[in-house]
């Protein structure tokens, strides 16, 4: 008879990914994987459920799927960081690679600790800086305030005698405007929906981090399915996560000309922001930022829950990267 | 979820409330029991989480900070002198002490986080010298009553931070965007006042007061007006959030407490229990409405609500035009606060979905809130003001006395709702649109 | 009870007091000096999920949790006393609710290690095991109130039910700040 799915989606407010691919995509699931199933999605800001208990749920079984937020659920599953410490995923491709490598293991912490089963994971987008000051460089953070999204990025902007403050995403654009921050971290469609290009005047380009979020579903509801429905769904949510990996990139590149002001620009406002260009010693900076104080400060935390974290890390991230 | 369940669930809850059960009982008997019939335990579980998440947010502190506030205000002695010095500036106006009601309460209760203890100060104070001077009875209580309202709309405001937790907007913009409302209705409320009477309290003798003794009077102006600026400044000049802005407030607050010789431990327990008591009774019944929001949108009820009233093909104006209706008889019958908290979550998506700006709507409801609090039968600021008439007296005159500010308050409602600039202005100048 | 509440008033006082001192300090220190303290919002965060379930109780214990009397004020007395034995009742039933979920969640955290995700990377267990405390204490409160209610039931003793578990908090309320308005002048 007709399985039903409930879909805890990303917030609506996260924006295009969202809006255009995600919850369209789990409307039209039905009909498009051809399962009998019915697929009731709601997003997790209107559902009232606080980002951070994404893997909580899934494990209850409240919800069947769960499309969760890498940075949030990772306060209880800090395995997932593995997958984007800053410094590790400069672009799209590496993102993917590390992604593909680390995944399994990824996959095996989630399995034992929140019964559910990892569809796939893809990037909410390359995490950059915006800052009031005319800055140059990263070295220009010296002294500033800096919005950070978690405790690997504020240990990155400390480096450069920046301090990092916690704050929520709602708060930042006015924050900017009155000179609570300088400068704050998100990705560019975020940043231009959010109205940050109106207070701001310098993007730095840089990805920090990808921001990495995915799929997960649990483990009675994966097992409820006949092997052909389990196949369908597979089928279907890789065509989603391929299809979000593209958008996103597409969606970056979108946002990043519409917040300088150049063309084409399909997705935001037009803004008439400064990027700053990137040296190559920022590069090596962001790059060596990786071994030198997120990957230790991660793998401090993640053995601590899941013991063979850093060895699998090394074994398969690490092999790709030659450490 | 069909219209008739919700209907029917929220008609469980209204009987549990006037049977006068523990609002926050009330609230979470229909989520909690609607959500393990729908879901079982896995909702129920979920639930500790939403609490955690609630409560473990700064915003949230903010509400404790701002009562305990206006308690040091208050038992510090620095409100009691504050109806003194309006007095004799805003007495010689056409309306004579009438003016110094709403300008004492609006100015008192901007920094307070009880009604009660506004009214009770401020109608212990006035009451005695209005009658002495032969002041009619109705519009004393009324302007009382009614001054008493202004305090939720001027910042600080407890109903303010609650509908942002709720609406998930900005409390800093909500309380940006509380002050020009609140000042614009202050002066309605005076104007109406000159207007209709502009001779009250002639016919007594006016009690000369010497030029410098008024000056002298106006240093008791001074902790109020610093603590103000602290609060709204820190603000508005984006030095702080809401919730340091309140701790930047108790901390004045303590220091004119220390001035005033009146800090001592006594003093401060009874701060404590007082801030304690009013923050505990609205933070549970928030608690119990976001659990009642999680079952709500899990089972669709939220969106079965807004696509039926969406469905209805009304425009942004029919709506907010309805809205006012719908408060003002609800407002009738129930506590502001639980208005605010069982309204906001299925409201705001509601307005939104027709292009309402949702800080503009906060004011709004807020005004609505302010409307509740003076309309009978169930009328917060009406028993207070009843409370404090030391000879007793007909009900009826605080009724009778609020009305045409009941009156002056819809209007005004009407006019936010052509003028939205009243409420959006100071914020988007703020936030640099 | 008294001595019940008092404590907890105190105990949610000094939290409170302390908590503004901190963040006035991090906020004079930013803005004039340029420093952040890191936590200060993480801190805050703790004290008021700490602090509220002691306000609850407070609330508790002085009748204060809000309850609508408009049909309440006009019954014969003793279904008045009825009603205040039921939202006596009712009270502790929701408490216990409440405190079964948050252990639940706090066993969770437990069972996950999980860490904040923040500066300090705080192990959760920590405030959400005072958290649970705090829930313990507003527990035993309604709980005690409604065993008493239950009591002066059996008693029927109606004065007391109207007395000590009516929801006439507006007038309650008013006369104390009467009197504490006459020993401020
Ligand atoms: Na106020
Ligand atoms: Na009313």
């Amino acid at each position: 008879d007709t399985l039903s799915f409930r879909v805890l989606g990303q917030p609506v407010g996260s924006g295009l990914i969202q809006q255009q691919v995600e919850q369209p995509f789990f409307e039209g699931l039905a009909a498009a994987s051809g399962m009998d199933a019915t697929f009731d999605y709601l997003p997790v800001d209107v559902a009232g459920i606080p980002d951070n208990d994404g893997m909580r749920v899934v494990r209850t079984g409240l919800f069947d799927i769960v499309s969760f937020r890498g940075p949030q659920v990772s306060r209880d599953e800090p395995t997932m960081l593995g997958l984007d410490l800053v410094g590790l995923n400069p672009d799209y491709a590496s993102g993917r690679a590390h992604a593909e490598a680390f995944l399994p293991t990824v996959s095996t912490a989630v399995e034992s600790r929140f019964n559910a089963r990892v569809l796939g994971v893809w990037p909410a987008g390359p995490q950059v800086l915006f800052c009031v000051p005319e800055i140059t460089g990263l070295a220009d953070l010296e002294g500033l305030k800096v919005r950070v999204g978690d405790q690997s990025a504020a240990a990155f902007v400390a480096q450069f005698g920046a301090t990092g403050v916690p704050m929520p995403f709602g708060e930042v654009q006015q924050s900017l405007s009155r000179g609570v921050v300088d400068c704050a971290i998100t990705g560019p469609a975020s940043a231009n929906s959010a109205g940050w290009p109106e207070v701001t005047t310098t993007v730095l380009p840089i990805a920090l981090q990808l921001a990495m979020n995915g799929y997960v579903i649990n483990n009675d509801s994966w097992a409820a399915m006949s092997p052909e429905q389990q196949t369908q769904l597979q089928t279907a949510m890789d065509g989603l996560i391929d299809q979000i990996w593209t958008y996103s990139e597409e969606l970056y590149q979108d946002a990043l000309n519409c917040n300088t002001g150049q063309q084409p620009c399909v997705h935001g406002t037009p803004y008439t922001l400064t990027a700053a260009p990137i040296s190559d010693a920022d590069l090596a900076a962001v790059a060596s930022a990786l071994v030198g104080s997120s990957l230790p400060a991660w793998t401090a935390q993640c053995n601590a829950v899941n013991p063979t974290c850093e060895a699998d890390w090394m074994a398969t991230v690490g092999t790709q990267l030659g450490l | 979820m069909s219209i008739t369940v919700i209907a029917l669930g929220f008609l469980a809850m209204l009987a549990l409330m006037f049977l006068s059960m523990p609002v926050a009982v009330a609230i979470l008997t229909v989520g909690g029991i609607g959500g393990y019939m729908a879901y079982g335990m896995p909702l129920v579980e979920t639930m500790g989480g939403v609490v955690w998440g609630t409560l473990n947010n700064p915003v949230m502190t903010a509400i404790p900070l701002f009562m305990l506030l206006g308690e040091l205000l208050l038992r510090g002695g620095i409100a009691d002198k504050m109806f003194d010095a309006l007095a004799v500036w805003l007495g010689r106006l056409p309306g004579g002490l009438l003016h110094t009601n709403i300008g004492t309460c609006a100015l008192f209760s901007a920094t307070s986080g009880s009604s009660v203890a506004t009214a009770a100060t401020v109608g212990t104070i006035a009451l005695p010298a209005l009658s002495e001077r032969n002041y009619p009875v109705r519009p004393s209580l009324g302007t009382l009553a009614a001054g008493g309202t202004l305090g939720i709309l001027i910042p600080p405001s407890v109903n303010l931070l609650v509908y942002g937790s709720l609406a998930n907007v900005s409390v800093g913009q909500l309380f940006i965007a509380g002050v020009l409302p609140g000042v614009l209705l202050t002066l309605l409320f005076m104007l109406y006042v000159a207007i209709s009477y502009p001779n009250a309290g002639r016919d007594s003798e006016a009690i000369a007061v010497p030029r410098a003794e008024k000056l002298r009077l106006l240093r008791h102006l001074v902790p109020p007006a610093i603590i103000f600026g602290i609060v709204m400044g820190s603000i508005y000049g984006g030095l702080a959030t809401p919730t340091e802005s309140a701790a930047l407030g108790v901390m004045a607050a303590f220091f004119f407490v220390w001035r005033n010789k009146r800090l001592n431990w006594s003093l401060l327990e009874t701060c404590f229990v007082q801030s304690a008591r009013t923050s505990g009774m609205v933070i549970l019944v928030i608690v119990c409405a976001l659990l009642l929001n999680v079952t709500l949108s899990m089972t669709g009820g939220t969106q079965a609500v807004t696509r039926w009233v969406t469905g209805l093909g009304l425009s942004p104006t029919m709506l907010l035009l309805l809205f006012v209706v719908f408060y003002v008889i609800l407002g009738m019958f129930m506590d502001a606060m639980s208005m605010l908290v069982l309204t906001v979550p299925i409201a705001v998506p509601m307005v939104t979905a027709l292009g309402i700006d949702p800080i503009w709507f906060g004011v709004f409801v807020v005004v609505m809130c302010e409307i509740g609090l003076i309309t009978p039968p169930v009328g917060m600021n009406l028993f207070v003001v009843q409370g404090v008439r030391k000879g007793g007296g007909d009900f009826n005159d605080v009724i009778w006395g609020s009305v045409p500010f009941v009156v002056i308050m819809i209007v005004f409602a009407g006019l936010l709702i052509l003028v939205p600039g009243i409420a959006l202005l100071l914020p988007d100048l703020a936030s640099g649109r | 009870m008294k001595t019940y509440s008092r404590l907890c008033a105190v105990a949610f006082g000094l939290m409170m007091t302390a908590l503004c001192v901190v963040i006035s300090v991090e906020t004079v220190l930013r803005k004039l000096f340029n420093h952040s303290l890191a936590g200060v919002d993480e801190l805050s965060g703790y004290a008021i999920a700490i602090g509220a379930p002691l306000c609850f109780t407070i609330a508790a214990i002085e009748q204060s949790h809000i309850r609508i009397n408009l049909l309440h004020m006009r019954m014969p007395r003793g279904m008045q006393a009825a009603l205040n034995l039921l939202a006596a009742l009712s009270l502790a039933a929701l408490s216990l609710y409440l405190v079964t979920f948050t252990y639940r969640t706090v066993a969770e955290t437990q069972m996950f290690g999980s860490v904040a995700q923040t500066p300090w990377m705080t192990p959760l267990i920590w405030p959400q095991t005072a958290w649970l405390v705090a829930m313990g204490v507003f527990t035993l409160a309604t709980v005690l109130l409604a065993v008493r209610a239950v009591l002066l039931a059996l008693r029927r003793d109606t004065n007391a039910l109207l007395s000590d578990f009516g929801p006439d908090a507006v007038e309650d309320e008013l006369a104390s700040e009467l009197s504490d308005l006459e020993q401020r002048s």
